[in-house]
C-alpha cells in the first residue's frame, strides 16, 4: 500500500512551499546536465525561458494561485509549435525553423504554471517506434543506453523516467506516447481522440494523432490532463467536453468494474511480456473485479489497417514541406528541381518510404482497391472493439509485445518495426483512450500494461491505474 | 502483385521526391513486402460501412469576423529566401 | 456544331479568409501581412472552421442559379499538387453543394467551395500570400452554349445575377474563367485563367478559329489544357491530357463535415433580392420600355439603378435613352458603370442635357470626357453677357427683315424663329430667357 506516489508528493513541497521553483528548476537542470549527453533526450534546453516561467510560477504561488502545476518541469515532444523556440520535428527538413505560434497544449501548460525547460528527441516526424529516426540522434532508453527508448516520444519517455523532466506532452498515432512509456517505465496515456486540441502538433495522420502526458504516475496524467483538455476553436474536431480526472482520481472500485480480456492478444507475445499481463490481471481479480471474455477475431487486421490509414494521411500532410515558405531548401534550376530537391535531403529515410507509400496508395488508380479498403476496415475494427466494450468497462492486454531491443537491432527492418506497433494502434483506429503503466520488470527492463476504455472513459482508466499503483505491485523476474 | 522500378519512379515523381539509385535498390523489395502485407487486409469479411466518426462537431460554423494575426513578421522571416516581404521562389517562365 | 462550357471562379465578398480569420483584402496590403500560420501551412496549423458568410453567400448564388442545395452531410476534400502559391500544396474544396442549375438556357451542372491560393509572380520568383484562403466557389456549366455571342450573353447575366446579390469581392476583378470548348470532330481543349468577359470572347474566337483551320487541314485536335496570352491574344499549350496531375483526392480529416440547414435555404429564399429578370420585367411594365432596351439597363446593375433614379427627375423615356448611350460609351472602354468613379457626374449631366442647358454635341463629349477623367465636372456652357447677345440679336435682326416685319405686325409668334436663330449661333451660350428680352428691346428700337 503506498501513500503517496512521485508527482503528489512533489506538487504537495512546491505548494507549501518546502521547495521552491527555482530550486526545483535548478536541480532538474543539474540532472539535464548530468545525464542528458548519453540520454539525447533533449533537442533544445530552454533554459532561459525556464527561469523566466520558473519566477511567473513562484509569484503565483505566493498569490495563492500556483494551479495547476506549481512550476512542475515539462519537456515538449519537439512536434508541439512554442513560438520563438524552434520546432525540429526530430528532422533536418526543421533544424532551423521556429514557429510564429504557440499550440494550444503548451499555452494551457503555461498558463497553469508549468515550466518548460526544453523540447524533447522524437523519431523523425513522429515516424517510428524505436527513437532512432531523429535527425538529432537515437534517444536512449533510461534503463538501459544500450537499448531503445522506444518511440517516437523517445525523448518523453527517457526524460520522464530518467527525471529531467516532471511531466512530458507526447503525441499519439499508433502508440507513440504509450509505447516510449512502457519501454522506459512510466505511465502514458493516449487520449480519445478530440479531448485534447492538436492546433500546434505538426501531423501525422490527421484521423489518428492526438497528445497526451507521459508521468511517473496517474496522478501527474490526471494533473496534466485538467490542464490541456477541452474544447478549442482552432481545432474543430475537439470535443466540447471536459473528464473529471482529478475529482475521480481515487474513486475506483474494484467491485463494481469489469475487465475485459482475451488470448487474442496475447498472441506472439514474449513471456515476461505475457506474464506481467497476467500478473496485472490477477491483481485486479483478486480485489473482487470480474474478468469477462471478450472477442476480437480480427484483431490482427488492426496493424494493417493502421498502416492503409496512416500512409496517405502522412503523405498529405507532408506535401506542405517543399523548401519554399520554411524548412530545409536546395536550390535546383527549375521549380521541380527545387522541390524534389530539397524534400530529399530535407527527409530521413522512414519519412520518404511513407510518403512514397502513401502517395502509391492514394493515386487515383489504387485509391479504390486500398483506401476505400482502409476504411471499410477501420470501421470493422471500431464495431468489435465497441461490442468488447459494452461486456467490460475496459480492455487489459500488453502495451508492446516484446521488452525494450538493442539500439540497430530492427532498424533496417521496417516490418519488424512496425510490429511493435501491434498493440497500440487499435485505441487509435478506434479513437479510444488507452493508457500505458509499468506492470512488470524483468531484470532492470519495464514492461508496460495497457488499458483501453471506452470513448471519453480517459479519467477512469486513469482511476485503474492509480487504484493499482496504490494497492498492487509489478510484476518482476 | 507488388510493384516496378518505373512505377516506383513515377511515384516518387509524384511525391517530389528525388530518390538516389541506392535509395531505389532499398526501396523496391521493402515497398512490395509492405504492400503484401497490407494485401492480408482483403481477407476481411467487410461491410459496405466506411463511416468513421472522428468527432461530435457537425455543422459548426466560424463567425465571419477578421482577428489579424500578431506577428506575420515571424512568418516572413521563415522564407528561406526573401525578397523584401515576398517569398523567393524558382521562376517559371 | 461549337460547344462551350465554363468553370467560373468567383472571390466571395466576405470579410474573412475561409479557414481563418485573417482579411480578405489582399489587393491593396502590403506582401504577406494578411497571413496567419493556417493560411500560410505553419506545421501544426489546423483550418479553424468554415466561415458561415461563405455558405450564405454560395447558397445564395445557387439560389438565384436555380440550383437543387444538396441536404446529406457535406465535406472538404483535399486535392493535391505543388504549386508555390499554394501553401499546403492542396486546396481545400468541398464536394458540390449544388447541382442542376439553370441560368439563360444554360444548365450549371454544380457549385462548390473552395480557398484561394497565394498569388505567384512566375517571372519574378516571387509569392504573396495574402491571397491565399480567399473563399470562392466555382460554379460549372454543362457545355450548352453553341457559339461565342451565346457564350457572351452567359457571362454578362451571370455577372449581373452576381452583382445583384453583392457577392463579388473586388467588382473590378470580377471573376475568372476556364473555358472548354470544342467543335464537330474535334477533342475538347480547355482555356485556362481567363480574367475578364471580353477576354473569354477573344480567347473562343481564337480557339474556334483554329479548330476549324486544324481540321480543315486534317489535322487532329487533341484533348489539352491551353493558356491564353492576352498580350499577343493567342492560346498556347499548357499539358496534354497524358501528363494531367493526379490529385489524390482524399476527405479532409480536419474539417467537420456539415449540413446545409433547410432553415438556412428558406431564410436566404426569402430574402432573395430582385434579379436581373425580374428587374426586366419590372421596368418593362412600370416605364413602357421595349425588352431589349430593358436588358441593356438590367445587366449593369448601377446602369439600372441609374435609370431608375433618371426616370424621375427626367422621365423614362429620356432616361432610357441616356443610359443606352451610356451603355455603348461603357461597352467600347468594356467596363461596368460601377468601375466610374463619381456617377452622381452622371445624373448631373443628364438634367444638364434634358434640361437644355447644353446641346447634344456638348452632351456627347462630356459623357466621354467623366467616364475618362475622373476629376472632369460636367457644367453648364458658359454664358455669354447681355452685351454679347445684344450684338447677336442685332445681326439676326438686320438679317432677317421679313420676320422682323412679321413681328412688327402683330404676329408675335415671329419671335420664336429669332430667338432659335440666336440660340443656333450661339451654339447654345445663351440663356434663352434672357436672349427673348434683349430680343424684344432691340425689336422696339428697330
Ligand atoms: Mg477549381
Ligand atoms: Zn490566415
Amino acid at each position: 500500500m503506498v501513500e503517496t506516489t512521485y508527482t503528489e508528493e512533489l506538487i504537495h513541497r512546491l505548494k507549501t512551499g518546502e521547495i521552491s521553483p527555482e530550486e526545483h528548476l535548478e536541480e532538474k537542470l543539474d540532472t539535464i546536465r548530468s545525464r542528458d549527453s548519453e540520454l539525447n533526450a533533449f533537442i533544445t534546453v530552454t533554459e532561459e525561458l525556464a527561469r523566466k516561467l520558473t519566477q511567473k510560477a513562484a509569484e503565483a504561488i505566493k498569490e495563492g494561485h500556483g494551479e495547476l502545476f506549481y512550476g512542475l518541469i515539462w519537456g515538449i515532444k519537439d512536434n508541439f509549435a512554442l513560438k520563438g523556440v524552434r520546432m525540429t520535428c526530430g528532422s533536418k527538413m526543421l533544424e532551423h525553423y521556429v514557429p510564429p505560434y504557440t499550440a494550444t497544449p503548451v499555452e494551457r501548460i503555461l498558463e497553469n504554471n508549468g515550466v518548460i525547460v526544453g523540447k524533447l528527441n522524437m523519431d523523425e516526424f513522429a515516424c517510428g517506434s524505436s527513437g532512432e529516426t531523429s535527425y538529432f540522434g537515437p534517444t536512449r532508453n533510461a534503463r538501459d543506453p544500450e537499448r531503445v527508448p522506444g518511440g517516437s516520444s523517445s525523448g518523453a519517455g527517457a526524460a520522464v523516467a530518467a527525471e529531467l523532466v516532471d511531466l512530458a506532452l507526447g503525441s499519439d498515432t499508433g502508440g507513440s506516447i504509450r509505447n516510449p512509456a512502457s519501454f522506459n517505465g512510466v505511465v502514458g496515456l493516449k487520449p480519445t481522440y478530440s479531448l485534447v486540441s492538436r492546433y500546434g502538433l505538426a501531423d501525422l495522420a490527421m484521423s489518428l494523432d492526438v497528445p497526451g502526458p507521459l508521468a511517473q504516475d496517474a496522478f501527474g496524467i490526471a494533473l496534466a490532463m485538467e490542464a490541456i483538455q477541452g474544447y478549442d476553436s482552432r481545432d474543430r474536431v475537439t470535443a466540447h467536453r471536459r473528464l473529471p480526472f482529478l475529482d475521480s482520481l481515487d474513486s475506483f472500485d474494484p467491485d463494481r468494474t469489469r475487465i475485459g480480456f482475451t488470448e487474442a492478444l496475447l498472441d506472439g507475445v514474449e513471456p515476461a511480456v505475457r506474464k506481467a499481463t497476467l500478473h496485472v490481471l490477477k491483481f485486479f481479480e483478486s480485489k473482487g473485479t470480474e474478468i469477462v471474455e471478450v472477442e476480437l477475431p480480427d484483431i490482427w487486421a488492426a496493424f494493417p489497417t493502421y498502416y492503409l490509414v496512416m500512409y496517405p494521411e502522412f503523405a498529405s500532410a507532408m506535401q506542405k514541406f517543399d523548401g519554399l515558405k520554411y524548412g530545409h531548401r536546395v536550390d535546383g534550376q527549375t521549380l521541380y528541381d527545387t522541390v524534389a530537391r530539397s524534400r530529399a535531403e530535407g527527409f530521413g529515410k522512414e519519412i520518404k518510404r511513407r510518403i512514397i507509400m502513401g502517395t502509391y496508395i492514394s493515386m487515383a488508380e489504387h485509391a479504390g482497391k486500398w483506401y476505400t479498403l482502409a476504411l471499410k476496415a477501420r470501421s470493422m475494427i471500431q464495431r468489435s472493439f465497441q461490442r468488447a466494450l459494452e461486456r467490460a468497462d475496459f480492455l487489459l492486454f500488453p502495451t508492446v509485445p516484446v521488452l525494450p531491443f538493442k539500439l540497430g537491432e530492427r532498424i533496417n527492418d521496417p516490418v519488424q518495426m512496425y510490429m511493435a506497433d501491434a498493440l497500440t494502434v487499435p485505441a487509435n483506429l478506434t479513437g479510444m483512450p488507452a493508457i500505458s503503466f509499468p506492470g512488470g520488470w524483468k531484470d532492470h527492463l519495464p514492461i508496460g500494461v495497457q488499458l483501453l476504455g471506452n470513448h471519453f472513459q480517459d479519467h477512469f482508466i486513469v482511476s485503474a491505474v492509480r487504484f493499482f499503483e496504490k494497492e498492487g505491485r509489478p510484476w518482476s523476474e | 502483385m507488388g510493384i516496378t522500378r518505373e512505377e516506383l519512379l513515377h511515384v516518387a515523381k509524384i511525391a517530389r521526391i528525388e530518390l538516389s539509385e541506392q535509395e531505389i535498390e532499398e526501396l523496391l523489395p521493402q515497398f512490395n513486402e509492405i504492400l503484401s502485407l497490407l494485401e492480408r487486409v482483403k481477407s476481411l469479411p467487410l461491410s459496405d460501412e466506411t463511416t468513421i466518426k472522428t468527432t461530435e462537431n457537425m455543422d459548426e460554423f466560424r463567425e465571419d469576423r477578421v482577428a489579424p494575426f500578431e506577428d506575420p513578421d515571424a512568418i516572413v522571416e521563415q522564407f528561406p529566401r526573401r525578397e523584401g516581404r515576398l517569398a523567393k521562389v524558382p521562376r517559371n517562365l | 456544331m461549337v460547344r462551350i462550357g465554363f468553370e467560373i471562379h468567383v472571390q466571395l465578398k466576405t470579410d474573412s479568409k475561409l479557414f481563418c480569420s485573417c482579411s480578405t483584402r489582399f489587393l491593396d496590403a502590403e506582401p504577406n501581412t494578411n497571413v496567419c500560420p493556417v493560411c500560410t501551412a505553419q506545421p501544426g496549423s489546423k483550418p479553424e472552421g468554415i466561415n458561415e458568410e461563405v455558405l450564405r453567400k454560395a447558397v445564395q448564388v445557387a439560389l438565384a442559379l436555380n440550383c437543387k442545395i444538396k441536404t446529406e452531410p457535406l465535406r472538404f476534400l483535399r486535392k493535391h499538387y505543388f504549386y508555390p502559391d499554394l501553401p499546403n500544396n492542396y486546396q481545400r474544396t468541398s464536394e458540390p453543394f449544388a447541382v442542376e442549375g439553370e441560368l439563360n438556357g444554360v444548365r450549371i451542372r454544380e457549385i462548390h467551395i473552395e480557398e484561394d491560393p497565394g498569388r505567384y509572380e512566375l517571372r519574378d520568383g516571387t509569392v504573396d500570400y495574402n491571397r491565399a484562403g480567399v473563399p470562392l466557389i466555382e460554379i460549372v456549366t454543362e457545355p450548352d452554349m453553341h457559339s461565342v455571342e451565346e457564350a457572351r450573353e452567359f457571362l454578362k447575366h451571370l455577372r449581373a445575377v452576381l452583382d445583384y446579390l453583392d457577392v463579388i469581392l473586388y467588382p473590378q476583378i470580377g471573376f475568372r474563367v476556364d473555358a472548354n470548348v470544342s467543335i464537330e470532330g474535334g477533342e475538347r481543349v480547355e482555356i485556362k485563367n481567363i480574367n475578364t468577359i471580353h477576354g473569354v470572347v477573344k480567347a473562343l474566337r481564337y480557339e474556334i478559329s483554329r479548330h476549324k483551320r486544324m481540321l480543315q487541314m486534317g489535322k487532329e485536335i487533341k484533348r489539352e489544357t491551353r493558356h491564353w496570352d492576352e498580350v499577343r491574344g493567342v492560346t498556347v499549350t499548357l499539358r496534354e491530357k497524358e501528363t494531367a496531375e493526379d490529385y489524390r483526392y482524399m476527405v479532409d480529416p480536419d474539417i467537420p463535415p456539415y449540413h446545409i440547414d433547410p432553415a438556412l435555404i428558406e431564410e436566404l429564399r426569402a430574402k432573395m433580392p430582385e434579379l436581373p429578370f425580374q428587374k426586366k420585367e419590372r421596368l418593362m411594365e412600370q416605364y413602357g420600355i421595349d425588352e431589349s432596351t430593358a436588358w441593356t439597363l438590367v445587366l449593369d446593375k448601377e446602369l439600372g439603378n441609374l435609370f431608375e433614379a433618371l426616370a424621375k427627375s427626367v422621365g423614362a423615356k429620356n432616361a432610357a435613352s441616356f443610359c443606352t448611350n451610356l451603355r455603348g460609351e461603357l461597352n467600347y472602354r468594356g467596363i461596368y458603370l460601377s468601375e466610374v468613379p463619381r456617377r452622381e457626374r452622371l445624373e448631373k449631366l443628364a438634367k444638364l442635357y434634358f434640361s437644355g442647358q447644353i446641346t447634344k454635341p456638348v452632351y456627347i463629349e462630356y459623357m466621354r470626357k467623366i467616364l475618362d477623367d475622373p476629376s472632369f465636372e460636367p457644367q453648364a456652357q458658359e454664358q455669354l453677357s447681355d452685351d454679347e447677345i445684344r450684338e447677336i440679336a442685332r445681326q439676326i435682326i438686320e438679317g432677317n427683315a421679313a420676320a422682323v416685319s412679321d413681328y412688327k405686325r402683330g404676329e408675335k409668334k415671329a419671335i420664336n424663329y429669332l430667338v432659335g436663330q440666336i440660340v443656333a449661333r450661339t451654339k447654345g451660350r445663351a440663356d434663352p430667357k434672357r436672349a427673348i428680352q434683349i430680343l424684344r428691346e432691340e425689336l422696339e428700337r428697330a
